[in-house]
């Protein structure tokens, strides 16, 4: 039994549960509520030949696009760090923004110029266009990982540039490139606004549909109960692909810049084939939603734009600074002192990450319905629900931070006769705070986009800078879509820009004398 | 005979830092030749360049007579059959150990049995199917020799292999590694900065100070000849006394030492004489001229410093470190110097 003055203490504990619990709670009630339907009205719902073509057309779409971007993905991350690609950096940075489209802005643009696009391939386009920087991100930090003392060993050994890359660097790399595609797979099944814009019926827009029909409450319970069992499947998928790979690390003492592959005259193909990629995923979307701007003509008052607008951001501050502040003590307690309660809050909270928004809002909808009916469609349910959408998000990135920081800084401290809280709020808590600050921005922009959860919660008459583009594009108003999509791109270009900086200006490339 | 590996003039900088200025070097076939040197000497950048991981800027490098780099002409690493055996060893993680000793090896029946040959080289059969994860440091530095070994290089580069290990393994495994490379009748470049590894391992050490080659010769000519400062001091403990060189011979606070007595003798009028402990013979005398200041046990050397004349000078000797208390502050010794080193400039450690 440890003192209580090296225990962790009991408040960090307290807000690890709390956190977990508004992370999982709202799973109960869904599963209460696929409970009271009882076993022969989900039997009739699951067991219906419609049922299987949602399943069936869902998978495919998941499956597909996650092969599609596997293999852009894979390219472009070896294009990126291992080949001699002029302006790599650079191109990293633009591969990797299509995260700052959201998959249903993007999806309109296509259909707001040729409506017929909008079908299964459609989706598909779309779908792998968005997350191939998901694969990139991924892969290109294995490449970057690899010991490239390695392959000067292969090297040395005989083996040529092309053997090493086959027999070294792809086995190597096939379990994350693996794990990737699976994620991407994952983020398609979650994903809500591309399917509905491309009129595929996917579980996510048939839950929205089936929640919206309003006689049959257990009809979008089930769907959402075989979604997340879908989504487990493909979570337990991916942390089996990636899971056995502990052999990775073995001792890797000094970093070498990698031997960049020589692309010869491919390097101008590489260079236009990359190009052709962000003028499609990033370009493309852009320039639309320009061009429709100043077409004029559109519907939007200003009044109603800043409305949204404000809604949003203030909107976005508030649940950034919840799930911040839930979010430091869970990451703090689990980076310095591993106690079983922390790492119990934190798995949970990352196997909750794997749920569609639509569910966690479908969820929070049953949690207001049931316990919380005075704040039931109002600000605060909404804010509770997006807090426990984007709590993983920040519980990884400031544990990742924490521990970073080493253990001797905090004990030095305190042999400077400080008491842990002081130290906690001069020596942790500052050096750690570039991160919160940068979390907290990811966190208020991402919210910015979040559609599914405010299309079920939020107040009515209210609305945001997400929820009214949706209105105009539910009525193919094309210039009032605009400058919603426009500013949203905007907002989503720092969370993108983080996500390319994350992992990549680490690495000490100095030459090793 | 033509030498295994020779280098000839090699220059090479990173940016505007000269790394090596002008490296001339051969190992014979068999030989095994230790590179020391400080960290940041340029030593890792000569193993880089022997292996074909850098080209060098200038010089000529050749393996057994044919210019591998040099005058407009590269030969890619793995054309060269030169080994390496990194740091931490860089075993492949996912392979087996036998697919790792087996990697440069052709496919076929000969594979196996050249595996297993390998591995009982350094004391590991029955290894094969083992993952690099499942061993320890020791064990995968032997098998990153026996890959080295495996395809019968020209020549084995081993960069700082020990490095990752604790003190207490380090000797054990460069004594296998030492006999294993010995048992295949290997030419090595042993790249190191510890002076007892390089003395146990190798026929030669070649040591470089600031990118040159200030000595290259036997360990004992390293320890009891040395021409170079930092080479003496790199070579073993040694004490420092400033010393005048007056006709047949070198004149110290301690007394005279005939020329003939001195290891290696610089051509110079005033410089240091370098000092093996066992060269310094210090007796309790209460009517010598020399009073101990001060007594500090090391390892195996006593560290005396000493007032002569008015002048502190500090003093390693071969005593033992129970002899502390008999040499307290404010003992009077006597001390006879048996022989020297070296006598050499002092300037480069001004």
């Amino acid at each position: 039994m440890k003192p209580a003055s090296l225990a962790a203490p009991r408040s960090a504990t307290v807000a690890a549960v709390g956190a977990t619990a508004l992370a999982v709670v709202p799973l109960v009630y869904l599963s209460m509520q696929i409970g009271d339907a009882g076993w022969g009205r989900v039997s009739e719902i699951l067991f219906r030949s419609a049922m299987a073509r949602l399943a069936l057309r869902s998978l495919g779409l998941a499956v597909i696009v996650g092969t599609l971007a596997g293999l852009v993905g894979t390219t472009t991350a070896w294009l990126v760090e291992r080949s001699d690609l002029p302006a790599s950096t650079a191109w990293h940075v633009v591969v990797v923004m299509p995260l700052a489209v959201p998959s249903y802005v993007a999806a309109y643009a296509w259909v707001s110029w040729w409506p017929q696009v909008a079908s299964f391939w459609g989706a598909v386009a779309v779908l792998a266009f968005s997350t191939v920087p998901i694969i990139h991100l991924y892969v290109a930090a294995i490449f970057r990982g690899l010991d490239s003392t390695q392959e000067e060993v292969a090297r040395s050994l005989g083996k040529g540039p092309r053997e090493v890359f086959l027999r070294l660097t792809l086995p190597q790399a096939r379990r994350g490139v693996a794990a990737g595609m699976l994620l991407a797979s994952l983020y398609v099944l979650a994903d809500f606004g591309a399917p509905a814009i491309m009129r595929v019926p996917v579980f996510t827009w048939a839950i929205l549909g089936a929640y919206r029909a309003g006689f049959d409450p257990s009809r979008a319970a089930v769907l959402a109960g075989a979604l997340v069992v879908l989504s487990t499947v493909f979570v337990l998928l991916e942390g089996v692909v990636r899971g056995r790979s502990t052999e990775a690390s073995v001792g890797a003492a000094v970093v070498r810049p990698a031997t960049k592959v020589t692309l010869g005259r491919w390097r101008w193909v590489a260079t236009a084939g990359l190009g052709v990629l962000a003028a499609v995923s990033v370009a493309f979307p852009v320039m639309s939603y320009l061009y429709w701007w100043s077409q004029g003509g559109n519907e939007v008052e200003l009044a109603e734009f800043l409305g949204a607008l404000g809604t949003t951001l203030l909107l976005g501050l508030v649940v950034a600074i919840t799930t911040v502040a839930l979010a430091v003590p869970l990451a703090w307690l689990v980076a310095r002192f591993g106690t079983r309660v922390g790492l119990g809050a934190e798995r949970a909270i990352m196997l909750a990450h794997s749920l569609p928004g639509i569910v966690v809002a479908l969820s929070f909808v049953y949690v207001g319905v049931r316990v919380l009916r005075p704040i039931y469609q109002h600000w605060p349910l909404v804010v509770l629900a997006l807090v426990a959408l984007t709590l993983s998000l920040a519980v990884g990135g400031l544990r990742a931070a924490f521990e970073q920081q080493p253990q001797s800084l905090t004990d030095v401290g305190r042999a400077c006769g400080r008491s842990r809280a002081r130290v906690f709020a001069q020596v942790t808590l500052p050096a750690v705070l570039p991160t919160i600050a940068a979390t907290a921005a990811v966190i208020a922009l991402t919210t910015a986009k979040e559609l599914p959860s405010l299309l079920l919660l939020r107040p009515a008459g209210t609305d945001t800078l997400s929820t009214r583009l949706w209105v105009w594009a539910g009525v193919s108003d094309h210039a009032s879509v605009a400058p919603y999509a426009l500013t949203l791109i905007a907002f989503s270009v720092f969370p993108a820009l983080v996500a390319a900086q994350v992992g990549r200006g680490s690495v000490d490339r100095r030459e090793v004398v | 005979m033509t030498p295994r590996l020779s280098l000839s003039a090699i220059r090479h900088s990173f940016g505007s830092t000269l790394v090596l200025n002008g490296i001339d070097l051969s190992i014979a076939p068999g030989e095994m030749v230790a590179l020391m040197g400080e960290s940041g000497s340029g030593k890792t950048t000569i193993g880089r360049i022997v292996a074909g991981f850098i080209v060098p800027e200038e010089g000529v490098v050749c393996l057994d007579g044919d210019r591998v780099a040099g005058d407009g002409r590269f030969v890619a690493p793995e054309r060269r059959g030169v080994g390496v055996v990194p740091q931490e060893g860089a075993l492949f993680p996912h392979l087996s150990v036998a697919a790792n000793v087996g990697f440069g090896l052709a496919r076929g029946g000969e594979r196996a049995r050249r595996v297993e040959e390998c591995l009982d080289l350094v004391g590991l059969a029955g290894f094969e199917q083992r993952r690099p994860h499942e061993l320890s440091g020791g064990q995968r530095q032997r098998v990153a020799v026996a890959r080295a070994l495996a395809p019968e290089p020209r020549l084995v580069v081993l960069d700082e292999p020990y490095s990752g290990l604790d003190a207490s393994l380090r000797r054990t495994v460069s004594d296998q590694v030492a006999t294993a490379l010995r048992a295949a009748g290997a030419t090595a470049l042993l790249i190191t900065h510890d002076a007892s590894e390089a003395f146990r391992t190798a026929d030669r050490v070649a040591f470089l100070d600031a990118g040159r080659l200030v000595q290259v010769g036997e360990p004992s000519d390293l320890y009891g000849r040395p021409t170079d400062l930092r080479a003496a001091l790199a070579a073993g403990t040694a004490a420092l006394v400033p010393a005048q060189r007056c006709g047949a011979s070198l004149v110290c606070s301690f007394g005279e030492l005939p020329l003939d007595a001195v290891g290696y003798v610089s051509d110079i009028p005033s410089g240091v004489l370098v000092l093996r402990p066992w060269q310094v013979d210090v007796t309790v005398d209460a009517s010598g001229g020399v009073e101990v200041l001060d007594a500090r046990p090391d390892t195996d050397t006593l560290w005396l410093s000493v007032d002569v004349a008015g002048e502190r000078v500090d003093l390693g000797t071969g005593r033992s470190a129970q002899d502390v208390e008999n040499l307290g502050a404010g003992t009077r010794v006597r001390v006879m110097l048996t022989a020297a080193a070296a006598y050499l400039p002092r300037s480069p450690l001004d």
